[in-house]
């Protein structure tokens, strides 16, 4: 399995330094991806990101792929404005029980909010999930495909 | 959300009535009537744009709270019958799915205020139990002591004789095919028959009626009458009550013979399965001679395996009798029965999507319907708005729960306040792209409750910016501000009224995501592109579920899941729609791939980022070049848009001739440089290998196509359903834009439709 690189991994502040220049060719996308493009603000011609760096693309997905409750909670984006304002939230995991926010930092650009949630959810995952030690009922029996909650 | 709402009516004309049913939590709100033009709020775009319209329904109203009882149960009337003083006995099936959850009613003439009445139970405790109460707040509950399992059939019975015995029966009832698990071990953890002795007499004289997977918790004012509560998760099958205490084996010959001269009801709910599915949907038929007939409530799967299912018959209507179950869900919803706030008598408007615009304070709240024109005042373009595919989408709440939502998108999902609102409130009713609290697929969808993702300027989690209702809008500001006048017909006119509904058009447009198709809605576009109708396909996955209406509701509907790419999967023997006892899953599935109809189907998908289309070799100056003037040929078409910044984005469609692409199908330009996020769906492999993304596989694409069809007719396909996204680039001056112009102005045009691919180019 791919690990999460800890902090005293080298491949950690390459893995941020790449994650953030996809972010900045994001911005003014209508849309997002961790890929560079043809130029910031362009979805076209995308590379760079995910299409060459497989471990960023592999630690991604896994840290897409958690359970919702799992490791205190799924961070998400709360737009509070429309086309303004975004938090970030984390999901309970309970069904019927709504996401609440981190804290009150509001962002006026939506990618960057992608780019902070990548960074917290390198401090919140461990380094791998999924192994024997780590088993439980969810993951094996694959209730992560649309949950059942 | 202080103000939300939903109206009776989706779709009308000039002269019709629309109830609208407000739920408001401030003192006063105001409402008023406005046109929809354009729901997209991206600064990078024409901005969100609705028009007032004087209509006399505006006016400030009085606030007031209405809530929404969901669950789905049976509901018989109260009947002396059913008041059962001295012995009885009651019995059903049940196959319990979430036994652990908390107090569930099973058979039950219970009142809750007045804790009077019998009734079956599963307990706090998980176990099967008969409650007793006498009304003075004496409650006796006998428990099996033994807990029931998830998805494990049982017999469960009680009975009272003369001198006050109570018998419980838990009896597991596993065989090789109906259930779980097959006989793995004595069950005897799970079997019980447990004895008592009555400690009072029960009141059942209590005023209210029976209920079937649940209990009465109030009698209420409102519209719904009957507010149930402990809601059960699970199927029943056969319940029966006689005025008798049967023994073990009375009770097992009744349940396929319920007779004898103390029978009071046996119901059996596969009465109502014809050979054309269930078509009095909320019926349910007692066989006993006193015909205490019951009524579903917020439907309940119909068409289920049963106790007796033997694993043989796959559809319901070839052997009803292993059919004779009900699903029932706690989270089922087939209206929110709402009191009625204001009516519109529609004025002569001209026809289009309007909203009963609600606001209260600073909150607002669009209620949407669609005007078509008077019956022979009809326009030469018809905008076909997808309504079934909006309503299968209706509240979902699948960012919340699913891993697969943030792999899909490829990033944290981005919540509205709507999704907020509907993570906190699951009675707003789920989505079929949502799962049950137990577990099960979401099978039905209904329109009769507020829907907080079809509204204009709501973004949606699963596009890079719009999906559905919102981004058809794309569409309609489009054709607007390019002058067209057109009108809108719904998915609901076209399955109810078949060809005649878009006969009268020269060019029907469907929206950017008409996925969900009952067969009367396939045969009508096939109807129409047969008498020389000209469709323009402006999406993808399109055509792709097959789906029906409820025969006793026209705002309810029905998909069976699975054999695709899909959100949950039908379990064994469950494929077939209740309401017409079709095939369900894919049209693919059924000989009726999209290829067929428009030339294209659903091939690929990712919900990140688009990408644009390049011009095929016909398009320089071929068959095809009709589509380009004015274009370059030599450029990218469709690199910029409101949905993924380009044309080609989130789901694609492609040419496929072993499908069913005509022959004479041309191919105009197909997308490239997808992500790797984009992938080939499911229904497309045959295993799981590596090479399914978008930088390696030349199926990831979207194809635009073209081909003519009989006696003068035409269809232009798309092939993604980010395309409208991008019609208003630089104010509306773009290639999108003219390609699309083009193609729609050559149909408009009465002489016959451009060449084929294989004939000389003019």
């Amino acid at each position: 399995m791919q690990p999460t690189p800890s902090r005293e991994s080298p491949d950690r502040e390459r893995m941020i330094a790449e994650h953030r220049a996809c972010i900045d060719h994001m911005k003014g996308v209508a849309g997002c991806s961790i890929l560079r493009t043809e130029q910031p603000g362009s979805a076209i011609n995308p590379h760079g990101g995910i299409h060459e760096q497989m471990d960023l693309a592999k630690v991604l997905v896994r840290m897409r792929a958690m359970q919702p409750g799992a490791y205190g909670g799924k961070y998400v984006v709360i737009c509070t404005e429309p086309d303004t304002s975004w938090r970030i939230g984390r999901l309970s995991g309970v069904r019927g029980v709504p996401p609440r926010f981190i804290d009150d930092r509001v962002y006026s650009d939506e990618q960057e909010v992608q780019h902070e949630i990548f960074r917290l959810r390198l401090d919140q995952y461990p380094e791998t999930d999924g192994m024997p030690e780590h088993f439980h009922e969810g993951w094996k029996r694959h209730d992560d495909a649309w949950a059942a909650t | 959300m202080k103000v939300v709402g939903y109206s009776d009516e989706l779709s009308v004309r000039p002269g019709d009535r629309v109830n609208f049913f407000v739920s408001c939590d401030a003192e006063r709100y105001h409402a008023d009537i406005v046109k929809l033009v354009h729901g997209d709020t991206n600064p990078g775009g024409p901005g969100f744009k609705i028009e007032p319209v004087s209509t006399d329904v505006e006016a400030d109203y009085a606030g007031r709270v209405q809530r929404i009882h969901a669950g789905s149960h049976v509901l018989v009337e109260d009947h002396p019958s059913l008041q059962l003083q001295g012995p009885f006995s009651v019995q059903v099936f049940v196959c319990p799915s979430t036994p652990g959850k908390a107090v569930q009613g099973l058979v039950t003439k219970w009142d809750t205020a007045g804790q009077a009445g019998y009734g079956l139970f599963i307990g706090d405790d998980g176990c099967l139990q008969l409650w007793l109460g006498d009304g003075s707040g004496e409650v006796q509950q006998v428990s099996s002591g033994k807990p029931l399992l998830a998805g494990t059939w049982y017999l469960a019975a009680a009975t009272v004789d003369a001198q006050g015995k109570i018998t419980l029966f838990q009896e597991p009832v596993v065989t090789p095919t109906n259930g779980r698990f097959t006989i793995a071990s004595s069950l005897e953890s799970t079997t019980a028959v447990v004895s008592a002795d009555a400690r009072l007499r029960a009141r059942p004289d209590n005023g209210v009626p029976l209920v079937l997977a649940g209990c009465v918790e109030s009698l209420t004012d409102e519209p719904v009458r009957v507010a149930v509560g402990c809601h059960y998760n699970g199927k029943l099958d056969r319940p029966r009550l006689h005025a008798a205490a049967l023994s073990a084996r009375e009770l097992e010959g009744q349940a396929e013979l319920p007779h004898g001269r103390t029978l009071v009801a046996a119901w059996n709910f596969q009465e109502e399965i014809t050979d054309n599915g269930v078509r009095h949907t909320r019926r349910v038929t007692d066989l006993s001679p006193n015909r205490l007939h019951g009524r579903t409530v917020n439907v309940p799967t119909r068409a289920v395996t049963g106790y007796n299912w033997q694993a043989r018959e796959q559809n319901f209507v070839h052997a009803p009798n292993q059919y004779g179950a009900i699903h029932f869900h706690e989270d089922d919803l087939d209206d929110a029965r709402w009191r009625v706030d204001f009516t519109l008598t529609v004025p002569e408007l001209s026809s289009g999507l309007y909203a009963a615009r609600l606001r209260a304070d600073d909150d607002i709240d669009y209620v949407p319907f669609y005007v078509r024109p008077r019956m022979g005042a009809e326009k030469r373009i018809c905008f076909l708005a997808p309504t079934a595919s909006y309503m299968a989408y209706a509240n979902d709440n699948v960012t919340l729960w699913a891993p697969l939502a943030q792999l899909f998108v490829a990033r944290a999902p981005v919540l509205q306040e709507g999704n907020l609102v509907l993570s906190g409130h699951r009675e707003f009713g789920l989505s079929t792209y949502d799962i049950h609290s137990d577990g099960s697929g979401v099978a039905y969808s209904t329109r009769l409750r507020p829907i907080l993702n079809m509204r204009p300027g709501f973004r949606h989690w699963l596009s890079p910016s719009l999906w559905q209702f919102n981004a058809d809008l794309h569409l309609i500001d489009w054709l607007t501000e390019m002058g067209y006048e057109f009108d809108v017909v719904t998915d609901q006119d076209l399955h109810h009224e078949g060809l005649d509904a878009i006969r009268p058009y020269q060019v029907v447009l469907t929206g950017s995501h008409p996925e969900y198709y009952s067969e009367q809605m396939l045969d009508a576009v096939g109807g129409y592109l047969e008498g020389g109708g000209r469709l323009m396909y402006l999406g993808a996955n399109g055509f792709y579920w097959v789906i029906n209406y409820d025969p006793e509701s026209k705002d309810v509907i029905e998909v069976r899941k699975g054999h695709g790419s899909n959100a949950w999967r039908c379990k064994p023997g469950e494929f077939h729609l209740s309401f017409t006892g079709e095939y369900g899953t894919l049209w693919r599935h059924r000989g009726r791939a999209p290829q067929r109809l428009v030339g294209v189907g659903f091939g690929s998908e990712g919900f990140d980022v688009s990408s644009y289309y390049r011009p095929a070799p016909d398009s320089h100056n071929g068959v095809a070049s009709w589509m380009f003037e004015g274009i370059d040929t030599d450029e990218k078409l469709g690199d910029f848009g409101l949905v993924g910044s380009g044309a080609a984005g989130l789901e694609l469609d492609i040419y496929e001739p072993s499908l069913g692409t005509p022959p004479e199908t041309v191919i105009a330009a197909t997308s490239e440089e997808h992500t790797d996020i984009y992938l080939e769906v499911l229904e497309e492999l045959y295993f799981n290998v590596p090479g399914t993304g978008g930088s390696q596989n030349g199926r990831v694409r979207g194809d635009i196509v073209y081909f003519p069809t009989p006696n003068g007719g035409a269809v232009w396909s798309a092939s993604s359903i980010a395309y409208c996204g991008s019609l208003s680039h630089n104010a509306y001056d773009n290639n999108i834009s003219r390609l699309t112009r083009n193609v729609l102005d050559r149909f408009l045009q009465e002489e016959p439709a451009p060449l084929a691919a294989g004939s000389k180019s003019g």
